[in-house]
């Protein structure tokens, strides 16, 4: 328990890349945030926090899925590896458990 | 729909900056957003949005890596020592023109940083005030940086602003004192008087004793602590006595030295219940006198501006009876009176550059002084860095084989940038390091220069060191910069087939800044010459007196009932012309007092009073316009000599015979004062200021007065001084005598202006001498290039002056430019600067002609050196070169 801690934001991307799965990339991640939570974030910032999990392995990231939208261009697909599923996963079990513990908020 | 496109710009602005890994997926993205944004909410918005989403992609992860590496860097530095090492000449202008141009701004940087910490030091500086007093008298205004004995405590008294008020006062009429330590003598110049409050203002450090008790008894004195180890050597001060003639003074305090940046400077401080006019003017509780200056902390978070406008009602509440009453009128004559009393308050920390009142404790500086300084250290610096371009743009075809060379071996034109920018800004950091060697070695005598103290250690603190790092650098890089750009992008092929020549490449520019660079040192040399021309006028200008071969004696108080008979004996010696005594001589403080005319609701007049012998006017070579001077003959001792502006001002056509009427005479003084003779207006003080009102007072021959003024004539000024000393010690044996001459003290009137000015000269001076060798540096490259074209003119039958005068003709036309630029900038802005001397010179023609034909003839020299070097040169030679 307890060995990846992540921040709230990196947990929206992480979810966010899961629920696109397999066609989780940085402007469609964006998007996905901003329906979900209303937060308008930059593509900098979701690409900044992209870099950051890909560095520390819980992502995985491959080329593909050009299209005309793009001007021809291909995107970077992300994916969660093992370890970034545990991470999402480990984040749920530590609100439930607390949120069990509270008698009324 | 696919017609949609995000501006090209971003595109490629982001492949600028970013890696390449990522810049073909953040395109994309951002093309997507930027299709879906414009749908939603069209194009203008889209566009902006797009790119606020680059401009928030510049992040350390996303930014390309920096690609020269330390080989290539040492690659960069080898090359450039070799190139800097092959044109020795060149290498030597410009790191020494840079030198200079640094060491002139570090001079004057520490020069002005001294001149704006004036009075910083003060705990809670920003909330002290003098309070100063703006006089309006019917016929003019005077300035006073002093107010009234009343003033401070009234202040603190009566008004929850004021944290604390202390008081001031310096003794005009007195510029030395004799202190008797056991028994040896001190003669003493710096000193001041003040109250205890004093130290609640100005948070002065104790040694010795302490601020409550300091100064609250009429015997006690407080000493700086270098005076204290003048007086007493290296022991305690404290309660240790010295004399004042028969009185006593205890050391109730030492304190340490006041730094050197402050308006105010002294040595000994005493009590001013001490003086007992002070002690008379405050029970009588006087508004009237200005004879303090009073200086109050505000409490915190007190505007000055908004206290200020209580001032009105103040003089209204507390000094208005005493007004009246000093004035003879009632309270409703009172507001057409056309009399005054403004005060107004001025933060401590403005009062060394910003305030030039009539009445100051010292003369201060001027704040227009620091802004010359830094506009012609930053002319200064402009010209180094033309040099610099200059030199390097002319080069160019020079430099041309080489970067054609680089460029086939492969070099990509960022890296020739770089190679060109290594080199300037190894340049300047030559040029840095001579220049805080210059600037070490030259600091000694520019203190000299400027009577300061400055020293090097802030550059020793962190911000200013990394300051001067960045500020090289930008130099280097600047002045780099353009010359980089124009040589990297040379076609290489045109280059190695020799085709290549600098031509018109860069003329533009350069010319341009040549006659930039003439147009400064044509303004400053105007400014130059016509400081100098104010100078010469000040010292030459008719004064309405003689001041050649007049000698001052000080002290002469000390011969007491011997003045007579000293004078006696003085004009046995041969060469004495005339002797007198009076309170003092022209240039030296004098008192004021108020007049009325006989003519009935004449305004009053503040007229300048001196009291002076019989032999006064005659001795000085002053000129009677009617009536008689002051005479043996007749008791003069209720009679006066006016000067032709109060005559005017009293409202006398025919003055002799009338009376100047004094309101307010003090006990035992007469009234009134019958005019007897009116003198030609003589300037008793400065030119800055214009001819005040005067009026001369006789004294009888049994005063003691407190100078001698002699008139001489001879051959053998030392021997005449020698005599004139052996007379004084027959009759004075405990003091020394103390002579000067008045044309010298007179100059001392414009110290400060002479200061300044030899100042301005050197840095001009200097300004000229780096725009010659600029000049110099680029004729010689100019003319090389042309050194085939001359060998043809020669053997096509040119003669040697027809070659130099081409080669001259180009910069000539440069200069003749620069000088029709100049003219307007120097008149109008001289015409200003002359203003704020009452009596000033005029701009004329001649000067202006002058500092152009000093500026052409200059340039000529040096242009001149190099083209007859060529010009005579054999055609052969020439033509066989290459």
């Amino acid at each position: 328990m307890g060995h990846t801690f992540i921040t709230e934001l990196e947990e929206l991307v992480l979810l966010s890349t899961a629920i696109l799965y397999p066609n989780a990339y940085a402007y469609g991640i964006a998007t996905e945030i901003k329906d979900q939570t209303g937060k308008s974030l930059s593509l900098a910032s979701v690409h900044t926090v992209l870099y950051r999990l890909e560095n520390s392995g819980l992502l995985n990231s491959e080329l593909g899925g050009k299209s005309e939208k793009r001007g021809g261009r291909s995107k970077r697909l992300f994916s969660l590896t093992q370890n970034g599923k545990k991470a999402v996963e480990e984040m749920q079990d530590v609100r439930q458990a607390m949120w069990a513990k509270i008698q009324s908020v | 729909m696919g017609t949609v496109k995000p501006p090209r710009l971003g595109e490629r602005l982001l492949s600028w900056f970013c890696k390449d890994r990522w810049t073909d997926e953040l395109l994309g993205d951002l093309e997507e957003q930027y299709k879906d944004n414009f749908h939603q909410m069209g194009k203008k918005r889209a566009t902006l949005k797009y790119y606020f989403q680059i401009l928030f992609l510049i992040k350390p992860h996303i930014l390309k890596e920096k690609k020269s590496s330390p080989l290539m860097l040492r690659s960069h530095i080898k090359s450039s020592y070799r190139s800097l090492l092959k044109n020795k000449a060149y290498t030597f202008i410009n790191v020494t023109g840079l030198a200079v141009g640094i060491t002139c701004c570090f001079l004057i940087s520490l020069y002005v940083i001294d001149e704006m910490s004036y009075d910083k030091f003060f705990n809670s500086s920003d909330r002290i005030y003098r309070v100063a007093l703006e006089r309006v008298y019917p016929t003019n205004t005077r300035y006073f940086g002093s107010s009234p004995v009343n003033l401070a405590p009234t202040l603190l008294e009566n008004y929850p602003e004021v944290e604390s008020a202390g008081r001031l006062h310096k003794l005009f009429f007195q510029n030395e004192i004799t202190v008797s330590v056991g028994e040896k003598e001190f003669i003493e110049h710096n000193y001041l008087f003040a109250d205890n409050n004093f130290f609640d203002v100005f948070s002065f450090e104790f040694i010795e004793g302490n601020s409550e008790t300091a100064l609250d008894g009429i015997n006690k004195v407080v000493l700086t602590e270098s005076t204290a180890k003048r007086f007493f050597g290296d022991g305690p001060a404290l309660d240790k006595v010295y004399y004042l003639d028969t009185t006593s003074y205890v050391v109730s305090g030492v304190i340490e030295d006041i730094p050197s940046n402050s308006h105010m400077k002294f040595d000994i401080l005493g009590s001013i219940h001490l003086l007992p006019f002070i002690e008379q003017a405050a029970s009588t509780n006087s508004w009237i006198n200005p004879w303090l200056f009073t200086y109050i902390k505000l409490k915190e978070g007190v505007n000055a501006d908004v206290f200020e406008e209580k001032f009105p009602e103040m003089v209204q509440t507390y000094g208005m009876a005493s007004i009246l009453s000093q004035l003879s009128i009632s309270a409703d004559e009172y507001p057409n009176s056309g009399n005054e009393f403004n005060y107004f308050l001025q933060p401590i920390e403005d009062i060394h550059l910003k305030s030039n009142l009539d009445v100051e404790l010292k003369a201060n500086s001027n704040i227009t002084y620091v802004y010359l300084l830094i506009a012609t250290v930053g002319f200064i610096l402009i010209i180094t860095c033309i040099n610099f371009i200059n030199l390097a743009t002319a080069r160019s075809a020079e430099r041309a084989k080489e970067v054609g060379v680089r460029k086939v071996l492969g070099s990509r034109k960022a890296l020739l940038v770089r190679q060109f920018l290594t080199e300037s800004n190894l340049v300047s950091i030559s040029a840095l390091a001579l220049a805080l060697g210059v600037s070490w070695l030259l600091l000694p005598s520019f203190n000299g220069l400027v009577e300061k103290n400055l020293n090097l250690e802030i550059l020793t603190t962190p911000l200013v060191i990394v300051g001067i790092i960045v500020f090289i650098l930008t130099i280097g890089t600047l002045a780099g910069l353009y010359p980089a750009l124009v040589i990297s992008s040379i076609n290489s092929a045109v280059v190695l087939k020799g085709k290549y020549t600098s031509g018109s490449k860069g003329v533009w520019l350069r010319n341009a800044l040549i006659i930039f660079q003439f147009f400064i040192s044509i303004t400053m040399i105007s400014g130059m010459l016509l400081l100098n021309k104010q100078m010469m006028f000040m010292k030459n200008k008719q004064l309405g007196f003689n001041k050649e071969n007049v000698i001052i004696l000080d002290q002469a108080q000390e011969l007491r009932t011997d003045q007579r008979a000293f004078r006696n004996e003085l004009l046995k010696i041969d060469g004495v012309k005339n002797v007198t005594y009076a309170f003092a001589m022209p240039g030296e403080f004098i008192g004021n007092l108020i007049t009325t005319s006989e003519i009935p609701n004449r305004p009053q007049v503040r007229t300048f009073t001196v009291s002076v012998d019989d032999a006064y006017i005659e001795t000085l070579e002053m000129e009677i316009l009617s009536g008689r001077g002051f005479n043996p003959d007749y008791n003069d001792s209720t009679n006066v000599i006016i000067n032709e502006t109060a005559a005017f001002l009293l409202g006398y056509e025919d003055p002799i015979g009338r009376k100047v009427i004094n309101p307010n005479p003090r006990e035992n003084q007469p009234g009134e004062f019958t005019i007897v003779g009116v003198v030609r207006d003589y300037h008793h003080q400065s030119l800055h200021t214009e001819i005040p009102p005067m009026v001369l007072f006789n004294v009888s021959d049994e005063a003691v007065m407190s100078k001698v003024a002699i008139k001489v004539e001879t051959e053998d000024m030392l021997v005449l001084l020698k005599n004139i000393e052996d007379k004084w010690n027959e009759f004075e044996n405990e003091r020394s005598i103390t002579y000067s001459f008045l044309s010298e003290n007179l100059l001392e009137l414009y110290k400060a202006d002479s200061k300044t000015g030899s100042v301005f000269y050197l840095f001009t001076i200097i300004t000229i001498i780096m725009a010659c060798v600029g000049l110099f540096g680029l004729a010689t490259y100019v003319t090389q290039q042309r050194t085939k074209e001359i060998g043809v003119r020669k053997v096509l039958g040119a003669s040697v002056s027809n070659i130099v005068i081409l080669l001259s003709m180009n910069f000539t036309k440069l200069i003749l430019i620069s000088f029709g630029l100049a003219i307007p900038l120097v008149y109008f802005g001289m015409s200003k600067w002359l203003e704020s001397f009452a009596y000033h010179t005029q701009i004329d023609v001649g000067t202006l002609i002058g500092a152009g034909l000093l500026t052409l003839i200059l340039a000529w020299i040096t242009i001149s050196y190099y083209s007859i070097k060529i010009a005579i040169l054999n055609p052969v030679k020439s033509l066989r070169s290459e």
